[in-house]
């Protein structure tokens, strides 16, 4: 018995000489692999069904030629109606909008909920769309998203979206997470049981009978008793799974948004972003409905536990450091380096030029892993990133009157 | 004849005699005539001699021993002799004026005002010192508390200097700033107090600035405060700032040091040599220009409470002693070294702490036994320096962390015990004429070899010793002779590379590149020794024999080199465990690509998005 401890702890030992994090890096791509074998079988529905659908945009002080290039791309698709919520004091939107055939409503109510419920609730159609003002699709989007809803099942459907013409290492790497997400994540959940965690508000397409009942949830959405402002989509992709129905990542449908270029306001986004996923998978988690969709649970765990094993790696780097043991420091280094590459592979195949960045990449991810974390220490705090929008005393309000209000008033 | 002169002089000199009460009333005077008479008379009782009772006359008779003093003390330009019942006032050798304070105790205000202020003024700042105090027996002087800066004139030779002096005397200073008063720091007249035998010096809450010649002959004997032999006194919640050297205690006897600053001294800041019963708890010697502290002449004593920083000299200096214990000494960022006992027998270094000096601890000279216990050594070149001509140091527990060389050994006789080196470069250096090296139970982490010895040096051994996390060789032996006993050698490139013959027992060797590495012609044997190794287990080369009993080797090539390797009694060479983390690992990343080789298989049919010409990012 001494003789197989003494051999046991042996072998052990002669492990960590070559993997000191093998066991936590066994573990974490355990995880992965688990959830890039299903993505991997993913493919998008193939059907000739199609139902009538309005786009519905919230629109608040958007780039004027991205806004214009948007609505004609929406245009070029056939939809039924596209209805323009526009905020009172965006005098340019209203401007561009009167040039194309789409219908305009403007609203005195500050926030983006408020606009899109206005929106759905003008449509007529089986589906709306929900899109943001600087989205931009493909030419077939609309005839794409409709086949999933072939399955009576399917209450919502996502797209796949790259960053819109990207330049910089952010907007690269902003390009990575989102192939990352799509090839990976919401591929696997489509598969492993059609429960799309959350249909990014870019472009997302819901059954209008279910949007009007759930407008009331919708609005009244409160997390330890403050009113949430952002996290929209979220929102609403986890009501419609709530209600028992499913939601579906059609990858064949696409569009381009436009991504923030400096890292102050791409950590602001990050933040805001990690704060409603933190609020809507520990509400998830704490109700009986999510485990209903087992896949679906796994991956909200396997994220919020992934920020911070992520960082354990980098501490092992600084601590090899400080015992200046560079055969490990380059060993953990080019392991990043590969490692991290393999997971994003369908991103490398795409443009495999991003290979070079993939060691920023892996930098900026450990930062992020910071965001998370700090998104959970204020998981109550409400900010919207380009909106002068505010929650006070319960109530959605303007933080500040842009340029030309006075004017448009 | 010179001398006889001196004492004419002095009574050719007609001194002026000053009633310091004159304006007083005459029974005021009246009083104070026949309170002297009466001191008189008391001390002519004993003696039986008819000593003039009439105060000028007693005056008189202190003239010959104000001249003696006044040679004896290198002919101050202006001495005041402090005297019981009587002050003198001596200029250039001549007695001047006779002041009369009455029995008991002098203050220096008092002197200020009666004196006149070409030998002490007294202005808003302060009292200015013009002149030399020489406090005679029995007599007592004391400074403060004072508001003012007590000055003292820095004169342009020793002998316009200021000082004061004295001996079976008292003074006592207390909340008082004496500073130097002008001249350069090299200038021979800088003041300096002096306490002789049978005297007493206090300082409480005071501050000395600027005292002590740097120049000159009295250098070395009058420091900026000096308790000379059989003086007594203590120093409490003080200062002393930019003296020569900062205190000495040479011959002293129960001095108390208690919460004082040595600071920026022009040579060393604590002098103790000779001193016996010195007391010293709180006492910080910083930025001096040699040492901080120096210690000599008194054997079997203990220090403690000693604090040194910044002493362009190093931190504490023992010299020439037997069985002196330093005890929760500190050293901070001293230059040099942070300890440095020389020439000392049966010495011990108790839980000191030394950071950031290039050696913490050095022991030289050819007296030995010197014990360093439960240090801890932080940050420098060397941790402890033991130099060739020292015999029998002991370094016992504490740590030694990052270093150019943890402990170098050069010295004989040497032994460590149970003492952790890590972050140091090398560990342990064996080297010079070392002989008679013992390690037991040590532990050495990190750096780039962990212990060393030289081929010059001989009977190295070592017991129960681990070494871990080394970068290159964990252990290095061009030593004839070194014998191993248990312990381990773990992560270095070379776990143990033998250049002379050497005895291994039962050592473990793992997570090295090259287990063990025999240099051309080496002859080694090992009984019960263990390697696991990434690369090569034991490569002996050319002419090189290892004899292996008892012994396991696991490594892709257990054994290699041109050398032979015998294998007695049960050794066992075979292939080391499969890395099943590693070979996850690969397996994972073919998965990766398997499973992408996947996804292109099945999409491969998928057309590209029909967009508007300015969106790009389409593939």
């Amino acid at each position: 018995m001494s003789g197989f401890l003494d051999n046991a702890l042996y072998d052990f030992r002669y492990y960590l000489v070559y993997l000191p994090l093998g066991i936590l890096g066994l573990v974490r791509w355990t995880f992965w692999l688990i959830r890039r074998a299903p993505a991997s079988l993913y493919r998008p529905v193939q059907n000739h069904f199609r139902l009538p659908m309005s786009v519905v945009v919230p629109v608040y002080q958007e780039d004027p030629v991205i806004f214009a290039r948007a609505i004609e791309s929406w245009l070029r698709n056939d939809v039924e109606e596209v209805v323009l919520v526009i905020d009172v004091t965006d005098d340019a939107c209203r401007e561009i909008a009167a040039r194309y055939p789409v219908t305009v409503i403007v609203t005195d109510v500050p926030g983006k909920r408020d606009a899109l419920v206005r929106g759905w609730e003008a449509c007529t159609t089986d589906l709306v769309a929900l899109v943001d003002s600087d989205t931009i699709w493909a030419d077939d989007v609309a005839a794409e998203v409709c086949k999933p809803f072939a399955d009576p099942k399917i209450g919502g459907v996502g797209t796949r979206q790259n960053v819109y013409n990207p330049k910089g290492f952010l907007q690269r790497v902003n390009d990575m997470y989102l192939d990352y997400r799509y090839f990976d994540e919401n591929a696997a959940q489509t598969v492993m049981g059609r429960a799309v965690s959350c249909l990014s508000g870019r472009t997302a397409v819901y059954r209008r009978e279910l949007l009007l009942e759930i407008s009331d949830d919708f609005m009244s959405e409160t997390f330890m008793g403050v009113p949430c402002m952002s996290g929209d989509d979220k929102r609403l992709t986890t009501l419609i799974l709530e209600r028992g129905h499913l939601t579906y990542m059609q990858r064949s449908a696409r569009v381009w948004s436009t991504f923030p270029g400096t890292l102050r306001i791409f950590i602001k986004q990050r933040l805001r972003w990690a704060r409603n996923t933190w609020r809507s998978d520990l509400r998830a988690l704490s109700r009986r409905w999510s485990w209903r969709h087992p896949f679906l649970a796994f991956t909200m765990i396997d994220k919020g536990v992934s920020s911070f094993t992520l960082l354990l790696s980098p501490a092992f780097m600084t601590y090899a450091i400080i015992r200046q043991d560079w055969f490990f420091v380059v060993c953990l280094a080019a392991w990043w380096w590969i490692s991290r590459s393999m997971k994003i592979l369908p991103h490398l195949v795409r443009r495999p030029s991003s290979v070079f960045l993939v060691p920023g990449f892996v930098l900026l991810s450990f930062v992020m892993a910071v965001v998370k974390i700090c998104a959970l220490a204020t998981i109550r705090k409400q900010r919207w990133l380009t909106r002068q929008v505010s929650v006070e005393n319960g109530v959605v309000v303007r933080t500040a009157q842009p340029v030309g209000t006075e004017a448009a008033a | 004849m010179t001398r006889l002169l001196r004492a004419l002089a002095v009574r050719r000199g007609r001194p002026r005699r000053r009633n310091p009460r004159s304006r007083r009333p005459w029974l005021s005077r009246i009083a104070v005539v026949t309170l002297a008479a009466a001191a008189a008379l008391a001390a002519s009782a004993g003696t039986g001699l008819a000593t003039p009772v009439v105060g000028g006359l007693t005056a008189r008779a202190t003239a010959g021993s104000d001249a003696d003093a006044w040679q004896r003390t290198g002919r101050p330009e202006r001495l005041i002799v402090l005297r019981p019942g009587v002050v003198d006032l001596v200029s250039r050798g001549v007695v001047t004026q006779y002041l009369y304070p009455g029995p008991g105790n002098v203050t220096l205000g008092w002197l200020a005002e009666q004196a006149g202020p070409a030998w002490l003024g007294v202005d808003q700042d302060g009292i200015r010192v013009r002149s030399a105090i020489l406090l005679a027996p029995d007599s007592s002087l004391t400074i403060g508390p004072l508001k003012g800066t007590v000055r003292f004139a820095v004169g342009d030779t020793a002998a316009a200097g200021t000082w004061i002096r004295g001996s079976r005397a008292t003074l006592d200073i207390r909340d008082a700033r004496l500073t130097a008063d002008g001249g350069a720091a090299d200038s021979p007249g800088r003041p300096y107090i002096h306490m002789g035998a049978g005297g007493r010096l206090t300082f409480s809450g005071a501050a000395v600035t600027g005292f002590g010649p740097t120049a000159g002959a009295a250098t070395s004997r009058f420091s900026g405060v000096t308790w000379s032999k059989g003086s007594t006194g203590s120093a409490v919640d003080s200062a002393f700032k930019g003296n020569g050297t900062g205190l000495r205690l040479a011959g002293s006897t129960g001095v108390r040091l208690r919460k004082v600053d040595i600071s920026d001294s022009l040579g060393d800041g604590l002098v103790l040599d000779g001193d016996t019963g010195t007391a010293i708890s709180d006492l910080t010697a910083r930025n001096s220009a040699h040492s901080g502290v120096t210690v000599s002449g008194t054997d079997n004593r203990t220090l403690t409470g000693v604090t040194t920083r910044d002493n362009r000299g190093g931190g504490i200096r023992v010299a020439a002693q037997r069985g002196v214990r330093l005890v929760g000494t500190v050293s901070e960022n001293d230059r040099e070294t942070g300890i440095r006992l020389v020439s000392c027998a049966r010495c011990t270094v108790e839980k000191a702490k030394v950071t950031g000096a290039p050696v913490a601890v050095a022991v030289s000279g050819v007296a030995g036994r010197v014990t360093v216990r439960d240090a801890e050594l932080n940050r420098g070149d060397t941790g402890v320096s033991v130099a060739a001509d020292t015999r029998g140091t002991v370094v016992s527990g504490g740590t030694v962390t990052g270093f150019g060389r943890g402990i170098a050994i050069a010295g004989a006789g040497m032994s460590i015990e149970e003492t952790t080196v890590s972050g140091s470069r090398t560990g342990i250096a064996v080297y010079g004429d070392a002989r008679q090296v013992s390690l037991r139970k040590v532990t050495v982490r990190g750096g780039r070899a962990g212990v060393t010895a030289s081929s010059t040096t001989s009977g190295v051994s070592l017991t129960g010793v681990t070494i871990s996390g080394t970068t290159r060789k964990g252990l290095s032996s061009a030593s004839a002779g070194l014998l191993v006993s248990g312990g381990s050698v773990s992560g270095a490139t070379t776990a143990v590379d033998l250049g002379a013959a050497a005895r291994l027992d039962s050592l473990t060797v793992s997570g090295a590149r090259r287990g063990l590495h025999l240099a051309a012609g080496v002859r080694a044997t090992a009984n019960g020794l263990d390697v696991l190794a990434e690369r090569k287990g034991i490569e002996a080369d050319k002419d090189a024999r290892m004899i292996l009993t008892d012994s396991r080797v696991r490594a892709p090539v257990a054994l290699a080199g041109g050398g032979s390797v015998e294998r007695r009694a049960g050794t066992e060479v075979t292939l080391p465990p499969f890395p099943w983390l590693g070979f996850a690992a690969l397996v994972a990343l073919l998965l990766a690509v398997g499973l992408q080789t996947v996804h292109q298989v099945r999409h491969r049919n998928t057309p590209l998005p029909k967009v508007p010409d300015h969106v790009h990012n389409t593939a």
